[in-house]
C-alpha cells in the first residue's frame, strides 16, 4: 500500500510543479499535464490510480461541459449555429482527411482525426480572456458563441463515432447498428432530458450540499456506464448528464460544488492521456503532425475572418476572433482518447502533438496578437451599441 | 440609459450601458461572482480601463450607487433588484387613484400581485400596514413582488382616480 500512496503522491506532485512552471510561463496548464504524462511513461506505466483517477477526469471534464451547454441557447438561434457548424466542419474536413490519408488509416480513423482537429478549447480560451482581461472586446462575445456550438457538434458527432470505434465489429452491417444504436440512444437521451426537466429539478432539490454532490457524481457514472452499455463512449454518457442536469436551476450549484475537484480530475486526465501516447508512433508522426497543426491554425483564422465579418467587426477584431479560436484541448484529446483505445496509435500521437502545440502556441497568439495589431490596426471609430436583447 | 444583455457562454453574462451622457461602460458578471467594470472611450471599440471586484465589493459599490450610504434629495423613486424580486419605493401624488383609500380599498394587492411592505409617511414608517390603513397624498409606499407585479403596482399608484 505504501507504494500506491507514494507513487500517488508523487505524480500529484510532479503535476502541481509542471503546472506552477507553465504558469510561471504564462502558459496554460493543461498542456503541461500532457507533456508530462508523456515524459513521465517509463515510472507510471502500471499506476492503477492514474488509470482510475483519469478515468474519472474525463467523465467530469464532459460532464461540465454538457453543464454549460443549454438546449435554450442552441434553439435562440439555429440557423445561425447551423452556419457555423458547416463552415467549422467544411475547412477542417480537408485538413482531417489529408492528415488521415498521409497516415494511411480508415476512414473512421479520418473521422476521428477531423473531430479531433476542429474543436477549439472552450476551457483555455475562456480561462485567457478572463485572465488578459478581454471579457469586454466585441469578439470575445463572438468567439464564445462559436465555441459553443462547436462543443455540442463535435460532442454529438465524437458520441456517434465513438460507437464505432469502440465496437468490436469490422463488418459494414455491424458498424452500421452500431451508429444505429448511438444515434437512437442521443436523440432520446436528449428527447428525455427536455422533457424530464421538472423532474430532475425536483429529483436534485437536495439541501444538503454533500449529499447533493454524491448525487450528481452518481448520476455522471450511472450515465457513463448506460452509455458504454450501449457501445457509445462513457465520456458522452457524461456529457448528456451534464446537459440534462444544466437545463435545471442546478446548473449554478453543482458548477460551483464541483469544480474544485474538476481541477484535480482535469489534470490527471490529461496526464493519464499523455501516459497512453505511444511515444514511437510520436516520434514517427512529428512531421505530419506539425503540418496538422499548422493547417488546423490557418483554418481557425479563416473561420475567425468570416465570423468576425458576419459579425460586423473590423479587420482587427476578426483577426482577433481567429487567433481566440486557434488553441485546442479537451475535445482534442477526448477525440485522441478514443483513437488510442480502439488501437489507432498515429491517430492519438498526432493530436497529441496538436493540442501541445496548439494549446501553448495558441495561448501564446490571444496574449501578444493582440497587442501587435492594436499597432497596425489603429481602433475603429463605433457607431453602433450591439445587438444583446435589452434587459429592463 | 441604454442597457442590453449579452450571454458570454463558459463566462458568465456581458451587459453593454450606454448612458445619456452617450458614455459607454461595461459590465461582465462571471460565472465565479467577480464582476468587472470596463470603459471605453467614445467612440471606441475596445475598453482603456477595467475594474475587477470580487463578490462582496460589488455589492458594496452598488449599494453606494443605489444611495443606501447619502441619498441625494432629487431621488423620488428607487428600486431594488433581488434575484426575481424588485422592490419599489412608490410615491402617491395628490391626483393617484389610491389616495385617500385604504389599503384594502385600493386592491394594490389584488389587482398587481404585488405587497405593500411598508408606508412612508413624513418621518414616520409604517411597516407592515394594516388593510384599514389610509393611503394618503405625499406617502411613499414600499412595495415588494416580481418585475411584472411591482410594475402592475407602480401603474395603479400613478393612475389618476379620475374614475
Amino acid at each position: 500500500m505504501s507504494r500506491f500512496w507514494l507513487e500517488a503522491g508523487v505524480v500529484l506532485l510532479a503535476l502541481a510543479l509542471a503546472g506552477m512552471a507553465f504558469r510561471a510561463l504564462r502558459q496554460p496548464i493543461l498542456p503541461a499535464f500532457l507533456l508530462l504524462g508523456l515524459l513521465a511513461q517509463p515510472w507510471t506505466r502500471d499506476s492503477v490510480f492514474v488509470d482510475v483517477l483519469g478515468a474519472v477526469g474525463m467523465l467530469l471534464l464532459l460532464f461540465f461541459m454538457g453543464l454549460e451547454f443549454s438546449v435554450d441557447r442552441l434553439l435562440r438561434d439555429p440557423r445561425g449555429l447551423l452556419r457555423v457548424g458547416v463552415i467549422n466542419l467544411a475547412v477542417s474536413l480537408p485538413v482531417g482527411l489529408a492528415a488521415g490519408a498521409a497516415l494511411g488509416g480508415d476512414p473512421l480513423g479520418a473521422a476521428l482525426l477531423t473531430l479531433g482537429v476542429v474543436p477549439t478549447s472552450t476551457a483555455i480560451v475562456a480561462k485567457s480572456v478572463v485572465e488578459l482581461r478581454r471579457s469586454a472586446d466585441p469578439e470575445t462575445e463572438v468567439a464564445l458563441r462559436i465555441l459553443v456550438v462547436e462543443d455540442i457538434a463535435v460532442a454529438l458527432l465524437l458520441g456517434v463515432v465513438s460507437a464505432a470505434a469502440v465496437g468490436r465489429t469490422v463488418t459494414v452491417g455491424g458498424a452500421t447498428r452500431d451508429l444505429l444504436v448511438a444515434g437512437t440512444f442521443l436523440v432520446s437521451s436528449f428527447a428525455g432530458a427536455w422533457l424530464g426537466r421538472s423532474l430532475l429539478e425536483r429529483a436534485f432539490r437536495i439541501g444538503h450540499d454533500d449529499l447533493f454532490v454524491l448525487a450528481v457524481g452518481a448520476a455522471v457514472l450511472l450515465g457513463a456506464g448506460a452509455a458504454a452499455r450501449v457501445g457509445l463512449s462513457d465520456a458522452i454518457g457524461a456529457f448528456l448528464v451534464g446537459t440534462a442536469l444544466g437545463e435545471t436551476t442546478h446548473r449554478e450549484r453543482a458548477e460551483r460544488l464541483l469544480s474544485p475537484l474538476q481541477g484535480l480530475f482535469a489534470a490527471l486526465f490529461f496526464f493519464a492521456f499523455g501516459r497512453s501516447v505511444d511515444l514511437a508512433a510520436a516520434w514517427a508522426v512529428a512531421g505530419p503532425a506539425l503540418a496538422v497543426a499548422a493547417a488546423a491554425a490557418t483554418t481557425k483564422l479563416l473561420v475567425g475572418w468570416w465570423a468576425g465579418a458576419r459579425a460586423d467587426l473590423g479587420p482587427r477584431g476578426r483577426l482577433h476572433l481567429g487567433l481566440l479560436l486557434v488553441p485546442r484541448g479537451e475535445f482534442s484529446v477526448l477525440a485522441a482518447h478514443l483513437a488510442a483505445a480502439s488501437g489507432r496509435e498515429r491517430v492519438a500521437a498526432v493530436l497529441a502533438w496538436l493540442v501541445v502545440v496548439l494549446g501553448t502556441l495558441g495561448t501564446l497568439g490571444i496574449e501578444i496578437g493582440p497587442r501587435l495589431l492594436a499597432r497596425w490596426f489603429p481602433g475603429r471609430s463605433l457607431p453602433s451599441t450591439g445587438s444583446g436583447t435589452p434587459s429592463a | 440609459m441604454q442597457v442590453r444583455e449579452h450571454d458570454l457562454p463558459g463566462v458568465g453574462k456581458k451587459f453593454s450601458i450606454v448612458t445619456n451622457d452617450q458614455d459607454r461602460l461595461t459590465v461582465i458578471i462571471h460565472n465565479s461572482g467577480h464582476r468587472e467594470l470596463y470603459f471605453f472611450r467614445r467612440g471606441e471599440e475596445y475598453p482603456f480601463m477595467a475594474l475587477r471586484l470580487d463578490d462582496a465589493e460589488a455589492r458594496q459599490l452598488s449599494a453606494i450607487l443605489a444611495g443606501a450610504y447619502f441619498q441625494p434629495p432629487v431621488a423620488e423613486s428607487m428600486d431594488i433588484i433581488l434575484g426575481q424580486l424588485s422592490i419599489e419605493w412608490l410615491r402617491v401624488e395628490p391626483g393617484s387613484a389610491v389616495a385617500g383609500k385604504s389599503l384594502a380599498e385600493s386592491g394594490i394587492r389584488e389587482g398587481s400581485g404585488a405587497s405593500v411592505l411598508a408606508i412612508l409617511r413624513g418621518d414616520e414608517a409604517i411597516a407592515n400596514p394594516p388593510p384599514q390603513e389610509t393611503i394618503r397624498p405625499g406617502d411613499t409606499l414600499v412595495v415588494i413582488g416580481d418585475r411584472e407585479q411591482v410594475q402592475r403596482a407602480r401603474r395603479l399608484v400613478r393612475g389618476s382616480g379620475s374614475r
